[in-house]
């Protein structure tokens, strides 16, 4: 990763800018189940696989050398959210278990019978994505 | 610009009508082969899709303006 850093700050004109962007893994994301157009409720938590954490640490540490190197120099951070949407729960379910990024299992926040009523139903999952602008020095 | 682990092309081609060149690239031939095809579909005359990691980028120094790592890290 900080050979590939490296290789943009060779690449890149003085004063050129870096677009970091990548899953927001401090977050939880959101499966949320829809309550009209548009309109979604979070209806339980999906944490990320320990290994993808793991992958994540290791980017935010190339990231910091690449800055502590003088590399580049962070212009700006931050996070923003989008949906992944699903016809139904079960096109949902089928997502995080083909998903090597997140745990399997939600946690849920509504109870069993709820689930059931909304199987049918148009679901999300809400995640978070991090970005960085990074301008080379 | 460099969408360096571009993928299938997406991020690439929706940076195009806001560059004067943009160039796309991936380790995956299938991949590059899919964006090539969205690139001609589209008529992106200013975007060109090459094999090739993110450790050794084909590029001479100092080529690009903005480079984007979107899912790669």
């Amino acid at each position: 990763m900080v050979d590939a850093l490296k290789e943009a700050h060779r690449i890149l004109r003085p004063r050129g800018i870096l677009v970091d962007a990548r899953p927001d893994s401090r977050v939880f994301a959101y499966a949320e189940h829809q309550v009209g157009k548009g309109e979604y409720r979070a209806a339980g938590v999906i944490a990320t696989a320990r290994e993808e954490l793991v992958n994540d640490r290791t980017s935010d540490r190339a990231v910091e050398k690449a800055v502590g190197s003088g590399w580049f120099r962070s212009r700006r951070a931050g996070r923003f959210w989008h949906r992944v949407l699903f016809e139904d729960r079960p096109s949902m379910q089928r997502y995080l278990g083909d998903h090597a990024r997140f745990v399997h299992r939600v946690r849920w926040m509504v109870d069993a019978p709820k689930r059931r009523k909304w199987e049918e139903d148009p679901w999300a999952i809400k995640r978070a994505v991090r970005y960085e602008l990074l301008e080379r020095t | 610009m460099i969408d360096i682990g571009c993928g299938d092309g997406r991020m690439a081609l929706g940076c195009a009508p806001h560059a004067s060149e943009v160039v796309g690239l991936d380790p995956d031939p299938d991949a590059i082969r899919l964006a090539r095809a969205k690139a001609r579909e589209l008529g992106s005359a200013n975007t060109e899709f090459r094999v090739g990691v993110a450790q050794e980028l084909p590029f001479e120094d100092e080529h690009f303006d903005v480079a984007i790592l979107s899912w790669t890290l």
